[in-house]
């Protein structure tokens, strides 16, 4: 049986938004932020690709002490802005839970789109933005995968209930 | 239901034998029997001339798949901000892990007894 990892949103959400960096949150987290009723154990987020905001989310990840997940040799990684200049993905544990930051998840095409549709999310005083339900629907349609056929219904209802 | 008990049913309701539908449908009474007999494997272009000869239509219509989704609980979390949402997630989070690993040596304990 799996071990629950420590994993709070709340202060790696808060660590970027310090930092500066441009983002917005898909995935679980965003579904949860729509409505969705489910528990997940990882925060995914889109940041936005100019050099400056490279340079502040490298400082944020080093802040959270960011490793590689499931990497276990010796081999040395800094989630620097030159390493994320050179990745579309990287799949990170930090002190606060794992984080997957990506450049252009499968249904979207980065950043700027889903910053367009996002909506505003206040966590524990800090502003974030979470992508909007229709470009959610659309990032879990393209995923494909059994658990993102069952946010795809949720978010359909959560349309449904709230009239959006 | 299958199109072979589609037309048995439909045959019984209009008070046909089978041969009488054979009649009908120009075709032997035990051609009836197969064709009610055949459960799934019978032709839409069948069905619907067994159905037509009784005076009656074939109504085809797609509907969605039930939802598994519980539509409380959303409407429950509708009720709260997005940013409350995820802050009950990450307490919520943090009171299902504390309750698995202490319940995970005890159920890997009974597995091994």
């Amino acid at each position: 049986m799996p071990e629950w990892r420590k994993f709070a949103a709340g202060p790696i959400l808060r660590r970027l938004d310090v930092a500066g960096v441009e983002f917005v949150v898909i995935g679980g987290i965003a579904a949860i932020a729509h409505g969705s009723p489910q528990i997940t154990q990882d925060l995914d987020i889109v940041y936005a690709t100019g050099a400056a905001n490279l340079e502040r989310l490298g400082r944020a990840l080093q802040d959270l002490n960011a490793t590689l997940r499931g990497v276990t040799d010796d081999v040395t990684f800094v989630p620097d802005a030159r390493a994320l200049k050179r990745v579309r993905v990287l799949t990170l544990d930090t002190d606060d839970g794992p984080l997957d930051v990506m450049v252009q998840p499968d249904g979207s095409t980065g950043y700027d789109q889903l910053l367009a549709g996002s909506i505003e999310a206040i966590v524990g005083g800090t502003a974030v933005r979470v992508a909007g339900l229709d470009d959610l629907i659309a990032m879990k349609k393209a995923a494909g995968r059994p658990k993102d056929r069952i946010y795809v219904e949720e978010l359909e209802a959560i349309k449904r209930l709230s009239g959006r | 239901m299958s199109p072979g008990a589609i037309v048995r049913m439909a045959r019984e309701a209009e008070g046909l034998t089978q041969a009488q539908l054979a009649r009908r449908l120009g075709i032997t009474q035990p051609s009836v029997a197969r064709l009610e007999a055949a459960g799934d494997n019978v032709t839409l272009a069948s069905l619907q001339r067994a159905l037509n000869v009784m005076n009656r239509t074939l109504e085809l219509r797609s509907a969605q798949m039930p939802s598994s989704v519980d539509d409380t609980q959303i409407i429950e979390a509708l009720r709260l901000t997005p940013g409350e949402r995820i802050e009950r997630h990450d307490a919520s989070y943090a009171e299902v892990r504390a309750l698995a690993n202490e319940l995970q040596p005890q159920i890997a304990r009974a597995r091994v007894a």
